[in-house]
């Protein structure tokens, strides 16, 4: 894997203990960094579970993106 | 006498160093897009890291709605949404070009988006969010 791309993945999941200390389950996305994690090794990973991940992303960062009323 | 030429070969000795440094970045600059292409694999495990600092900023929001969060909080996530609102369109680019393999324009826009979760870190950390413990 590109050293960069790995060091962007780090950096984003050491946010995991943040999430933990503020209450937030983090059980849902730990399972699909594992799931990715062993798709991408293992080479079983498809289209269809790449498109969910880039779902997932743009419905929660659209939602953050939202103005507070 | 001594002293000059010790002075003489320290300044060579710290030019060939960041001379090196300088050579050796861009080799590694050069050499990511080809050696290293970013799957889609990658691509997909970077928006999912990505997500999990998402899921905190959006914690804060919810409880700045709430009314349990701090009293700045509404200008603290309108100040990090000036950023946030920046990712959707590099994430859709990075996924365009990363799905037809153009490994050049995706470094670019890889690079961008790294520039870009700095900056949201780092006005989140400013801002009292902690959204990991390293730099990048």
């Amino acid at each position: 894997m590109n050293p960069e791309v790995l060091d962007l993945i780090i950096k984003g999941v050491e946010s995991l203990p943040a999430l933990v200390m503020a209450g937030i389950d983090i059980y849902n996305r730990v399972e699909q960094i594992k799931a990715l994690a062993q798709g991408a090794k293992d080479g079983t990973l498809t289209s269809v579970d790449i498109a969910k991940v880039r779902a997932d992303f743009d419905a929660n960062l659209d939602d953050f993106n939202k103005p507070m009323t | 006498m001594k002293k000059l030429l010790l002075a003489v070969a320290l300044s060579l000795s710290l030019g060939g160093c960041v001379t090196l440094q300088d050579l050796s970045t861009g080799i590694s600059l050069t050499t990511k897009s080809i050696v290293n292409p970013v799957t889609p694999a990658d691509e997909a495990q970077v928006e999912v890291a990505l997500n999990a600092a998402i899921d905190l900023l959006q914690a804060y929001k919810h409880a700045c709605a709430q009314g349990t969060a701090d009293v700045n909080c509404r200008a603290n996530v309108a100040q990090i949404q000036a950023y946030t609102i920046h990712v959707k369109p590099l994430v859709v680019q990075l996924r365009s070009f990363v799905d037809s393999n153009d490994q050049v324009n995706a470094a670019v826009i890889y690079n961008q988006l790294k520039a870009l979760y700095v900056n949201v870190k780092a006005t989140a950390s400013q801002l009292g969010i902690n959204l990991g413990s390293s730099t990048i």
